[in-house]
Parts: C-alpha cells; structure tokens; sequence
C-alpha cells in the first residue's frame, strides 16, 4: 500500500488549564480515501479538524505530529500555514452563510484562493468549471450569497474548497445547517468529489446513520479518544465497541414502533471530566470497576480494525 | 354522538405573510405558508408531521398554539375552536395543550431556577398556590427522570438532554391533552437521543396524552407515531398510517 497522505500521530490537544481535548489520537488518510470522524459534543473531533487546519482557539495547545506528506504541520509556523491552507488543505465549514462574502458574488468568491495562491490566470475559467461540477444552475453564477439556498450555499464553498485542487479536504459538520434532502445531496457530492478527484476526505460528524454509508473508514472518537475505527461496511455490520455497538442498537425507525430503545444510561462528561480510565466507564453496560480505572489501550482486531476496549473478545 | 371525541381537528388552515415590499409602485407579495391544512388526532394518537424546512412545520405550530390566527380555517381542541375563545377561556384551553421545542437550552430561562421554570405555566394559566405547585412540579420532574434536588438548580448545571427533560417537565405540568414535540431530539448527542424518545413513548401512555411530533426524521417519527401526515409547500400531499405512508409511491 501507498504512503498515506495525511499521517497523525499522536495527537493531544489541551487547554492552558490542563484539561486535554483530544488525548492520543493515531490515524492515517490516503489519496483518494474518504475517512468519516464521528463523534458527539466534547468528542475532541472539531478540535482534531482545527488542529489539522492550523485553526486552534489561542488557548489551545496541540502536541504530537500531524504529517501531510513529509511535512509536520504542527511544526510549521503562521506564514508558511497561510501557503497550505486553501491551497493543500481546504476546509468546508459548518455555516455556509456566515462563511461567505456577503458583498460579493459568489464567482469571484471561488476565484478567490486562486488569487490569494498567485493562480489568477484563467481563475475565471476554473471557477466556472468548478460551479459547474458541484451543481449550481449557471443562473445563479452572478448572485449574492443571501439570494441563495443553504444548499447551494454549501455548493459554492465546496467549489471554492476545490479551487486550487487540495489534496486534504476537511468537511467540518458540513451538512448541519441543511435540511434532510440538502444534506443528503451535498454529501453524495463530496463523496463523489473526493473518488473523482483523489482526494482524501476527512468528514467529521456528530451524525454517524447520515456519514457512515458515504465513508470508506469510520473513526469513532469519544471522550477524546478513538473508541473504535475500521472499514465501514465492516464495522457497521459488526461493532466492535461497547460504544459504537449501544448506539446502532438505540437507533430508531418503524420495526421499533412501541419498544422501548435500549438507551445509553447518563449523558456525555463535560469536556477533560472523564474518568480515568476509559471514557466510557460510567455509560457502559458491559464494564466493571477495572473499566474506569485503567486507559484499554487501541487493540488491533485485523481486517485494518482497531478498538479501544478492556472487554472486546480475544 | 360519535364515541371518541377528536383530540384536534384541523380543518382547512391557511396562514400567508406579506414578504417586504421590493418596489414602491407595486403591492408586496405574499407567502402562502400554509395551504390548506386538514387533519384530524385521537385522544391518545400519536401523529407524525414529516416536513423538509420551509415546508410550513413550524407556522403550523403556531397556529395549533393560538400563537397566531390562521386566515382561514380552523383549529378544534376537544370540540372547542381555538380561535374562536374569548381570552379567558382560551387560557383555559391552553392548559391542555403544550409544547416542547428542539433547543432546550432557548427554551428555558437561564435566571429562572428549575422550580420556576416547569411550575411557571400553573401559576400563569391555574393561579395555583405555591405549596400545591411546588408537589406537582417535583411529581413532574421525577416522571421525567430528575429529582427533589434538582428543584433549586439552573438551566445551566444540566447537560442537554437533561435540559430536554426539564422543558417537557415544564410542558406536562399542566398535564395537556395534546403535546407538540418540534424536532425533540434533533439537537441532543447521539447517545442520549434514545432516552429522551422513550421519556416521550412512556409518558404518552401514562398520561394518556395526544402527541404531535414535528420532525424531518422519519426515523424518530416512525418510532414514536401510529400515523403520519407530509407536508410539502402548506400543504399535506400524503396523510395515513405511517407504513401505509412510508410504503406508498
């Protein structure tokens, strides 16, 4: 197998007061392969975007490497960040209306990293060709972004996120201002993008049902942790982690009309709150006081799977 | 006489908003919201109102609310007409209807202690004593899981799900006929969406209430509802049983 593209390793995030976001996160993405993060509030997954982008709140501090071809990205420093950004690495935001220019059309919004990238010749040329692909009716080429739907909203930042051909894009929770049939479409688009063009495509998510047929990989994070992570189709039919295994159980639909759901008992710990050993000690129905007290290392299970448990079956 | 009075009957609801004026020499436009709205709930049915944004879900709950008038058409609870009411006796109907909202964090008071909070709606629509409020609110908060000491606390010291438990708390203290469930667990983390769909299921059948889920997950609405009504553009293109519905093309 190729190297992969993006190589993570060990990532830790922490706050100036000690508590960590993100603690030892291990993953690699190669061209071409789309890998969904999926975690819920204080998973550590936007932090792990942000730290990717060079994005962290100032309050943030990130260890470890983030190695994008041979480049530690945590080692670089503000201006030679500014040249990858946009141009290497792209990024889909969450809000597509407050990431767009309002006073501009949104033509020239997707010239526009060509232009700061010094690519301005046949900018237009590209873009157009770009706002082609992802969709948007050439009518609506010359609006601003209020005259605009969510949808193709999200539309032209994906086509501005491809301007300059990045070989990592990160598609941070980018469906989750849309309704049902917008998200839906947009993430067939950036799938689809991503086999098209060779990208490695990193889709974070709180949404596991909406990501999870739409990724080659999942990555399962919880209390700033990896729980579990593998082939999707593989992991799907068959979780590994107490975690991942409760909440495909819990999912609704007609056949459980009138059941109860087996919930997961108790709510998320507040950020840096979790116990010491695995973060999901107290919810878990399989655990014991062993459970809480001692970290279960990321065991590998074959078939490129691996999860973080004391439990899993030998 | 039929035997079992209708919970809600809607019928032919229409509700439009002037959109702003765009040139000074022609009228504004309009936005017809809803279409033409009929439907009818069981006491005790569960209905599901499957809706993509834009479709009219939330100006519809409004108008069940008598938040709003519609233009046209009406709104039964137990064979009154909402709209119709003189102030006194619509606040007397609005004890047997309630709402609960996606947000719980936008719903609730930040100020306002737990306490305040759920026994709020018996001190505006029953003028109950305080002593007689404070029991009912704790027999609420101990259906939906919370207990004694969690009276005295703020919005802010709860996690989202609890949060979602306070505000239906709060919309069953009247203990309603009839409650609107907006899109319940669209904002909670994954793993506590299942408990908050039980709570829902489990206090329906206790308290014998109707439910009206809005929602654009047909999952959650397949779950929790016998029967299902799409809405598209104002008006409902579908209406049934949910597997009639869901199965038809």
């Amino acid at each position: 197998m190729s190297a992969p593209l993006l190589h993570v390793e060990g990532l830790r995030v922490s706050l100036a007061d000690g508590r960590a976001l993100v603690r030892g996160l291990d993953f690699a993405l190669h061209a071409g392969e789309t890998l969904a993060l999926i975690g819920e509030s204080g998973s550590g997954k936007s932090m792990t975007a942000l730290a990717l982008m060079g994005l962290l709140p100032e309050s943030a501090q990130a260890s470890g490497r983030l190695l994008l071809a041979d480049q530690d990205l945590l080692r670089l420093d503000e201006a030679q960040l500014c040249r990858l950004r946009g141009r290497r690495i792209a990024l889909v935001p969450q809000e597509p209306l407050s990431a767009l220019n309002p006073l501009q059309r949104v033509l020239r919004q997707v010239m526009l990293p060509l232009r700061a990238h010094g690519l301005a010749e046949g900018a237009e040329a590209r873009a157009r060709a770009l706002l082609a692909r992802v969709g948007l009716p050439e009518s609506r080429w010359q609006a601003w972004p209020h005259e605009l739907s969510g949808g193709q909203r999200q539309r032209v930042l994906i086509a501005q996120a491809l301007a300059c051909r990045p070989a990592l894009l990160i598609a941070d929770e980018p469906t989750s201002a849309l309704d049902p049939d917008s998200q839906a479409q947009v993430l067939d688009l950036l799938a689809e993008l991503g086999r098209e063009q060779g990208l490695a495509l990193l889709l974070v998510s709180h949404d596991l049902g909406l990501v999870a047929r739409r990724a080659d990989r999942l990555l399962v994070m919880y209390g700033g942790r990896i729980v579990e992570q593998g082939p999707a189709a593989a992991l799907l039919a068959a979780p590994a982690h107490p975690y991942t295994r409760a909440l495909l159980a819990a999912r609704p639909g007609p056949s459980t009309r009138g059941q109860v759901l087996p919930a997961i008992p108790g709510s998320v710990p507040a950020a840096g709150q979790w116990p010491q050993g695995c973060p999901f000690a107290g919810r878990c129905s399989s655990g014991d006081p062993h459970c809480a007290e001692a970290m279960p290392p990321l065991t590998a299970l074959g078939d490129g799977r691996n999860a973080s448990c004391w439990r899993l079956p030998a | 006489m039929s035997k079992a009075p209708l919970l809600l009957k809607v019928e032919g609801l229409r509700r439009h908003y002037a959109l702003p004026r765009e040139s000074l020499f022609k009228a504004p436009g309009s936005l017809q919201v809803l279409d033409g709205v009929s439907f009818e709930l069981e006491a005790g049915g569960a209905l599901g109102l499957l809706g993509a944004s834009g479709s009219g879900k939330s100006t519809l709950a409004r108008v069940l609310m008598a938040l709003e008038r519609p233009d046209a058409g009406r709104v039964e609870l137990l064979g009154r007409d909402l709209h119709a009411l003189p102030a006194r006796a619509l606040r007397e109907a609005r004890r047997d209807i309630s709402i609960v909202f996606q947000d719980p964090a936008g719903a609730l008071d930040p100020r306002m202690s737990v306490e305040c909070s759920v026994g709020e709606p018996l001190q505006m629509l029953e003028r109950m004593p305080r002593p007689m409020r404070r029991e009912r609110v704790l027999e609420m908060l101990e259906a939906v899981g919370l207990c004694a000491a969690d009276l005295a606390r703020y919005p802010h010291q709860f996690s989202g799900g609890q949060r979602q438990r306070i505000a239906i708390a709060r919309a069953l203290v009247t203990r309603p006929r009839l409650m609107i469930a907006d899109e319940p667990v669209s904002a909670l983390d994954m793993s506590v969406q299942a408990q908050v769909l039980n709570l829902l299921q489990d206090l329906r059948k206790r308290f014998g209430m109707g439910l009206l889920l809005i929602s654009h997950d047909l999952a959650v609405v397949a779950h929790l509802c016998e029967r299902l009504a799409v809405l598209e553009a104002g008006r409902i293109v579908r209406q049934g049983p949910v597997d009639q519905v869901l199965h038809a093309d």
